[in-house]
């Protein structure tokens, strides 16, 4: 017997029941039924005959399979005809089965919107050391051994006689041996004239990294991450740092976000300034995350000259300007369900499944 | 540096019409930040940060000095009051003048020296206006004499000392500099071992008798009787004053002012304030000339800023009017020649205003930073973003990181810091460790060499809530071992081979899950990465953790730990496609039951199959039981179907071939 599809197609149109749903399947799908008939017949023709048929009958049961599928559905979703046809109650409600995923840290999550933010502007994200020698880490961003600027920084420093390696017979051995002071970073900064010294201009640059500083409360871990922008071109003006700072808070925090810099001290940058974002949690009214509705986030500045000059670079030529500013904290204010920066490490696996 | 100054006493410098909330907005706005204002007792208290090249706005006069330029521009009526304090010692008769004091300063140690003898001391406690403002500011009130040298630096600006005159036994002053190991006693009654080269000063007779800047001593200190004082102040050294006082870690709010390069010109107005105040609180008169010694008074220095350099790094046309007219504001006396400002520095901005950039910073910040528009880099790209490669290694790593995330592991962040008891259950040697000098807390004293210690305190700390656990780690490891690190090889420089490696590791801790579930993840994200024969060797390492090793974690379950070479892997990624067209002609299979012996690897099995005949494209494994593996092995040709014949053929080689290699029989 030739199956039908119009036929088929009619006798769907006229199910009551989910019985009549049942029937109709197994006289179609059934291990005796009309397409299991066609199949069993293969066996009489010949190898060719054999492959063609046997390819025909697949797409037709499958066709088939599909007609019923689309009826069943139909039917539990109240069907196109008028949920006349209610085979099967289909409990749409109960839970979904989840995909079995994991998580990544809400610091890879924060560094790689960072990273996407800038790249649209053409910052490219860059590495520099973390433990680096104290000259890219103070003295080459104008802060000479013993300035009181670097009390700010609470540095962890490496024990030297760890740090120092005899030179190998090729190489020239060094004057100042005793005097490579190396510390853990305690920021972005060092990557600053590490940048210049590629000798490649203009520099548009985020570095992000781990920083370590030796404090520890709620607000403060011993280890962090900063991501540090550098932008060292011709002209390059205040109002270009505006502008960045500004760019980023919209597309960071939201499109309602305003900032603002004022006037502060950084020994590696002249003028310093503060910079700060509107509250997105108050909207500019003032509430616990924030001050009179403002957030400080960091610090920022035009590249001071003796910075550029450390870096190889003519102050007379370019100018510049660097920001850097912590990730957790800027992700937490983003967040604003988190108080203590060290809730951002915590290591339980019921936190972090979390995001 | 916080000062916390009333608004009443701010009102005695600056006369103005703006409110205290007006002030916070617009000193915040263009000089130092006002973060807060609270109201105690009827009084306004400002909290204001004063950044630390500005020491001369750390004092009532320097903050009310600085409202006095900016508030003008935001329309409010500002004048500074400066009051002129020349004639307080001017009426000392000369026969009262019969007390002396030799000051020396050989070395010059001091910029300057200004000292003046008060008789007629009476002690007693401050009236409540001075010890309520000192105590705001944070400053401990003890008698109206000592109260007077606190007053004064907060209101002025200089840190200033008194001593007992008639506890002077000498009469003289000698200033030098100190011996290494030499003694003093504080006023606190503490004794300090001096490090040497210290400024002190000496009664003539080898006894120090203050430590000059930093902090009094007790044997020349008011005491409950004095009559008769000596009102001191010195400008010193800053570089000396800092050494000595973090050596000593005496840090008092003179020493981090005086550290910091206190104005001379400003002592002198400081000296004058204070007798003014010993006559007014101690109804003290003035029993001596004014000693001053000040051999080299600071010469007003010059900065020159060409406009156009303003203009540049402010983008915005600010007239030359309006330029002179905001410096002159803040007393630095200007005039525009030949397209530059020529700025005469005061005294009081000696040590922050030194280039031209100073000058700029100057003029924009009151101009305001709010009035200028913000726009986006306009240059052109870098090099770096033009020829930017997807196969960079921080964009790969994100990748991993995603892949990771796909096939459910965790990631964690931990601290990169361990403890030589992490070191030693590793077996790793300390002393290719990098060591921190100062380390937080002595179980964080070394940078890690590896991640798994981390990763193990992870697992023992979730266990008792977590039967199966797959997490993750990405991070910089640091060690001495290997010294050729990517920075040296990019960018040579005489520190970095000073330097230790830092090699960013991934490292993953699995428990309760099954070595092929493991695996088959770590393949599929090396397919992902364009990494086709995955050999782990070559990237890092999988292994189960020893139980050893595991009970020093007070583990008790296995754990599986892989830890790959994070640049190894970027090096080899590819996001190259292959394609492979479908085959015209079906496939067929046949599935097999072999016996194993064992000691036998399935991949040597697989690997000998596949060479029995080119028509064997693949072998899955189906089913494992006991000593025997089900296989299927499919065949396909490019050119035609498969026949019977063909499955015969190869399943005779293949049992053949095994059998004699391996001694493998089919399954009856």
């Amino acid at each position: 017997m030739e199956i039908n599809i119009n036929q088929l197609k009619q006798e769907i149109q006229e199910i009551k029941s989910a019985n009549d749903f049942d029937s109709l399947r197994v006289k179609y799908l059934g291990g005796n039924g009309l397409i299991a008939q066609e199949f069993k017949k293969i066996k009489n023709l010949t190898i060719e005959e054999k492959k063609q048929r046997g390819k025909e009958l697949n797409e037709l049961k499958k066709q088939i399979e599909t007609l019923f599928d689309v009826s069943r559905q139909q039917s539990a979703c109240g069907g196109s005809d008028g949920g006349q046809a209610k085979h099967q109650f289909f409990d749409f409600t109960k839970p979904g089965i989840p995909p079995m995923v994991g998580h990544l840290h809400l610091i890879t999550q924060a560094i790689d919107e960072i990273t996407r933010i800038f790249e649209k502007i053409g910052f490219t994200r860059v590495r520099h050391p973390e433990i680096d020698s104290d000259y890219y880490a103070f003295e080459s961003l104008n802060m000479p051994v013993n300035h009181p600027a670097r009390d700010e920084w609470e540095t962890f420093f490496v024990a030297t006689k760890n740090a120092l390696r005899m030179p190998k017979a090729t190489e020239e051995p060094l004057q100042d041996e005793n005097n490579v002071r190396i510390v853990l970073t305690p920021h972005t900064s060092n990557g600053q004239v590490r940048e210049m010294e590629k000798g490649q201009l203009p520099i548009r640059m985020i570095n992000i990294a781990k920083c370590y500083r030796r404090q520890s409360d709620i607000s403060h871990t011993p280890m962090f991450h900063q991501f540090e922008g550098l932008y060292v071109d011709k002209k390059v003006s205040i109002k270009h740092l505006i502008g960045v700072i500004d760019y980023f808070g919209k597309q960071f925090f939201g499109e309602k976000t305003k900032s603002r810099i004022r006037p502060f001290h950084f020994k590696f940058t002249e003028p310093s300034f503060e910079v700060d974002f509107s509250c997105s949690w108050c909207g500019g009214k003032g509430c616990r995350l924030c001050k009179e509705g403002w957030l400080e986030l960091g610090g920022a500045g035009m590249v001071h000259p003796n910075v550029l000059r450390a870096g190889g670079i003519d102050p007379n030529k370019y100018s510049g300007f660097a920001f850097g500013w912590g990730v957790e904290r800027t992700y937490m204010i983003k967040c604003g369900f988190l108080s203590d920066l060290r809730t951002m490490y915590s290591t339980d696996l019921r936190v972090l499944r979390q995001f | 540096m916080d000062i916390l100054i009333q608004d009443s006493w701010l009102r005695e410098y600056i006369e103005t019409n703006a409110a205290p909330r007006d002030i916070q907005r617009c000193l915040s706005l263009c000089g130092p930040s006002v973060e807060k204002i609270v109201e105690k007792d009827g009084e306004i208290i400002y909290s204001i940060e004063v950044t630390t090249n500005r020491v001369d706005e750390y004092c009532v006069r320097g903050i009310a000095r600085e409202a006095a330029a900016i508030l003008p521009r935001f329309g409010f009526h500002a004048k500074f009051i400066n009051p002129d304090r020349r004639d307080v010692a001017c009426n000392v008769s000369t026969q009262k003048n019969k007390l002396t004091i030799d000051i020396q300063d050989p070395e010059q140690n001091c910029q300057r020296i200004l000292g003046v003898i008060l008789d007629n001391v009476h002690l007693a406690s401050s009236p409540k206006k001075i010890s309520d403002r000192l105590e705001t500011a944070g400053i401990r009130s003890l008698n109206n004499a000592v109260d007077i040298t606190n007053y004064v630096m907060t209101e002025i600006g200089h840190p200033a000392h008194v001593f007992d005159y008639d506890r002077l036994t000498t009469k003289k002053l000698l200033i030098r500099k100190s011996k290494k190991g030499e003694k003093i006693i504080s006023l606190e009654d503490k004794e300090y071992i001096l490090p040497g080269g210290d400024i002190v000063i000496d009664d003539g007779t080898g006894k120090i008798i203050d430590l000059p800047g930093i902090i009094g001593t007790a044997n020349s200190i008011v005491v409950s009787n004095t009559k008769r004082v000596l009102f001191f102040i010195e400008t010193n050294d800053p570089g000396i004053i800092r050494n000595t006082s973090m050596s000593l870690g005496i840090r008092t709010v003179a020493a981090t002012l005086n550290e910091k390069g206190v104005d001379p010109e400003t002592a002198k107005n400081a000296l004058l304030r204070g007798i003014e105040l010993f006559k007014e609180l101690c109804d003290a008169e003035v029993a001596s000339e004014i000693y001053d010694i000040y051999p080299n008074p600071i010469k007003p220095k010059t900065v020159s800023c060409p406009m156009q350099k303003l203009y540049d790094f402010a983008d915005e046309k600010i007239s030359e009017r309006e330029i002179l007219s905001i410096l002159n504001s803040l007393e630095i006396k200007s005039e525009i020649k030949n397209g530059n400002i020529i700025s005469r520095v005061p005294s009081f901005r000696n040590h922050d205003i030194n280039i031209l950039e100073d000058i700029i910073e100057e003029v924009v910040r009151i101009y305001g930073y709010h009035n200028l528009k913000g726009k986006l880099p306009e240059g052109e790209l870098p090099e770096n973003v033009i020829s930017a490669s997807s196969a960079d290694t921080l964009r790969v790593e994100q990748r991993i990181k995603e892949l990771l995330k796909e096939t459910n592991f965790t990631e964690v962040y931990t601290l990169s810091m361990l403890s030589s008891n992490d070191l030693e259950n590793i077996n790793y040697p300390c002393g290719n460790a990098v060591k921190i000098n100062n380390p937080l807390l002595k179980e964080e004293e070394y940078m890690r060499p590896s991640l798994l210690p981390s990763l193990l305190k992870i697992v023992s700390e979730n266990l008792s809530h977590e039967k199966e656990m797959a997490i993750f780690e990405m991070s910089n490891v640091y060690n001495y071992e290997l010294r050729i690190t990517n920075y040296e090889l990019k960018n040579k420089n005489k520190f970095d081979q000073f330097l230790p490696s830092e090699k960013m590791m991934l490292g993953i801790v699995c428990v309760s899950h099954d070595f092929f579930e493991i695996k088959g993840k770590l393949e599929y994200i090396f397919k992902e990465l364009g990494i086709i024969s995955l050999r782990i060797n070559n990237y890092g390492k999988i292994e189960y953790v020893e139980n050893n090793l595991l009970q020093k974690y007070k583990i008790s379950e296995p754990v599986l730990y892989i830890e790959l070479d994070n640049e190894k892997i970027c090096a080899d990624y590819s996001n190259k496609k292959t394609f492979i067209p479908i085959p015209k002609f079906p496939e067929a299979y046949e599935d097999l039951s072999l016996i194993i012996p064992e000691g036998i690897y399935y991949t040597d099995i697989e690997k000998m199959i596949k060479q029995q005949s080119d028509l064997i494209k693949k072998v899955n494994l189906l089913d494992e039981y006991k000593d025997s593996l089900t296989l299927r092995v499919i065949y396909q040709s490019e050119e035609r179907n498969i026949v019977d014949r063909d499955i015969k053929e190869g399943r005779e080689k293949i049992l053949k071939a095994l059998n004699q290699g391996f001694k493998i029989f089919l399954k009856s």
